[in-house]
């Protein structure tokens, strides 16, 4: 939404959206394809990795400091792997194209 | 220390509570204006009959199973006990309320706006997922998240699960603090929305190659504005009533409520209004009405404890916010959100949500406790908060996303990209939703 006002409102400069969307990956070799999969299914498995070190924090620990310091290297292994399937261009072009 | 639902309610409550759930259908129905106004007008007939469908799937689901595993304060649950303190994890309710007298009793109420609320929830992903979602497979995906995402969650939250108790158990401030819903309602649809733009890709047309975006603007601003005024009434009721039924707020501070609500929604269209002034010269109504929406979602999670003045500043970060991440999730991420519901829902909720673990509380709140009383460590509250975060981008959104994706592999989701170019109006319904008015030119997607 939001920025389409001013896409159709000339505000963007670029007008380039007469080429249709999808079926561009057609030359992805089956390496390639498994690696960016694999990405994606990495990404996966570490926000839930992460959020295993936050309950760990929370439950192991008792001093608030040790807590805060456990409790942020979750968020950022959760921020990682999120990162990771943004990156992933299997994550992105979305599974039904 | 942890905040507690009240044991049983007086009839001012009782009363206060109906009036406030009967208010919450406004909250529907704004969000469904606001769905209906973004996409484009090929899909309006398809997105509004999405929206019952889903609302109706959402109730009769929730009903059905979603609160026996939600449960309530004095309901049954299953728990772990780890190092001698409790970890509820699922309710263990009867199927189909059978353990619930609809009788006025806090978990009656509790039920019942549930039922609604959930509903609400369920329309955030509808709304990025907008024309080319099937119908079908929004009901299925409908019953998965309301009977298996939201109750897990909302039964941490709301349902004396663990995150409710950290304060109690771990003396982790008070406890995950969360009245009106920005995180079980609004972050948890928002990041069902992201998993579903994930999985779906974008429109036809919406990128081309280069990945620069297209415009495909929605199709009447006047329902948007209009749906937000629909909603803010909406809000008010889903937060005064979450107020009283699982913060323990007193009738009376329902004043408190309300004004936050409102000054947070304001905070939110300000912000949003005056950054796009800035950056485009003029401002954006999309836009703005986003930083509306962002600034209500951003209200529920401290509407009963904030000072006004810590509503306001809430709502104008979320506003903020909101301008900046849509360009982002558009242009950078390449993700196709028509209605903004990931900005909005995900990201509006979660600053609401970790607002409450920095700004100041309305004096007399929770008994005159705060999370920066005497006894209480004030970082304590933030890191309550930042748990409740990790725990929705940790394992919320990976399970809503595997979800969707079994669903998909069974069912699919998407409408073929064929009849997405007629649109979804003709193709899921047979009609279109204006025949004698409106002409598809084809002007911004001619391939």
């Amino acid at each position: 939404m939001s920025l389409d006002h001013h896409l159709a409102s000339g505000l963007h400069k670029q007008n380039l959206w007469r080429i249709p969307a999808g079926g561009a990956d057609s030359s992805l070799s089956a390496l390639n394809l498994l690696n960016l999969v694999g990405m994606k299914v990495i990404g996966l498995l570490m926000m839930p990795a992460g959020w295993f070190i936050v309950l760990a924090a929370v439950a192991l620990l008792r001093l608030l400091s040790a807590q805060e310091v456990f409790v942020a290297a979750g968020c950022a292994v959760e921020i990682l792997g999120l990162v990771l399937i943004i990156r992933s261009p299997a994550g992105v072009k979305g599974e039904s194209e | 220390m942890s905040v507690a639902p009240p044991q049983g309610l007086f009839a001012v409550s009782q009363a206060l509570c109906t009036l406030f759930i009967l208010l919450l259908p406004l909250a529907l129905a704004g969000l469904a204006l606001i769905n209906t106004g973004l996409s484009r007008s090929r899909s309006a007939a398809h997105t509004m009959m999405a929206t019952l469908c889903i609302v109706g799937v959402a109730a009769a689901v929730f009903y059905a199973a979603g609160f026996s595993l939600e449960g309530f304060a004095a309901l049954p649950s299953h728990s772990l006990t780890l190092r001698g303190r409790e970890w509820g994890w699922v309710g263990a309710g009867r199927w189909f309320m059978r353990d619930v007298p609809l009788d006025g009793s806090p978990a009656s109420f509790a039920a019942l706006l549930q039922m609604m609320s959930v509903g609400l929830a369920a329309l955030i992903p509808l709304g990025a997922a907008a024309e080319r979602w099937r119908l079908g497979a929004c009901c299925v995906s409908t019953a998965l998240f309301a009977g298996i995402t939201y109750p897990l969650f909302a039964h941490w939250v709301w349902g004396a699960g663990w995150l409710a108790r950290l304060g109690m158990n771990y003396g982790i401030g008070m406890g995950f603090l969360d009245a009106g819903g920005s995180s079980t309602v609004q972050a948890v649809g928002g990041l069902t929305a992201l998993s579903l733009v994930w999985l779906l890709g974008p429109r036809r047309g919406k990128f081309n190659l280069e990945g620069t975006p297209a415009a495909l603007p929605g199709h009447n601003t006047v329902l948007v504005l209009f749906g937000c005024l629909l909603a803010l009434v909406g809000w008010m009721g889903l937060n005064c009533a979450g107020a009283i039924l699982f913060a323990g707020v007193q009738p009376g501070r329902t004043a408190l409520v309300l004004a936050n609500t409102l000054l947070s929604a304001a905070g939110g269209v300000l912000a949003a209004a005056a950054i796009t002034r800035s950056r485009f010269g003029r401002p954006d109504a999309s836009l703005s009405a986003n930083g509306w929406l962002s600034g209500l979602a951003a209200s529920s999670a401290g509407c009963a404890f904030f000072a006004p003045a810590s509503a306001l500043i809430a709502g104008l970060v979320a506003g903020a916010l909101v301008t900046f991440t849509v360009a982002w999730i558009e242009s950078r991420l390449e993700l196709d959100d028509p209605a903004g519901a990931i900005s909005v829902h995900a990201i509006g909720g979660i600053s609401g949500i970790l607002a409450v673990g920095v700004l100041p509380f309305a004096p007399g709140v929770l008994g005159g406790v705060s999370p920066a009383a005497p006894g209480i460590e004030p970082r304590g509250q933030f890191l309550a908060q930042v748990v409740g975060v990790a725990t929705l981008i940790g394992f919320i959104l990976p399970f809503t996303y595997s979800l969707n994706w079994l669903l998909n592999r069974v069912m699919p989701q998407r409408i073929p990209p064929e009849e997405e170019r007629k649109g979804a109006d003709l193709h899921e319904l047979g009609a279109g939703a204006y025949p004698e008015f409106v002409t598809h030119t084809d002007e911004f997607t001619q391939w």
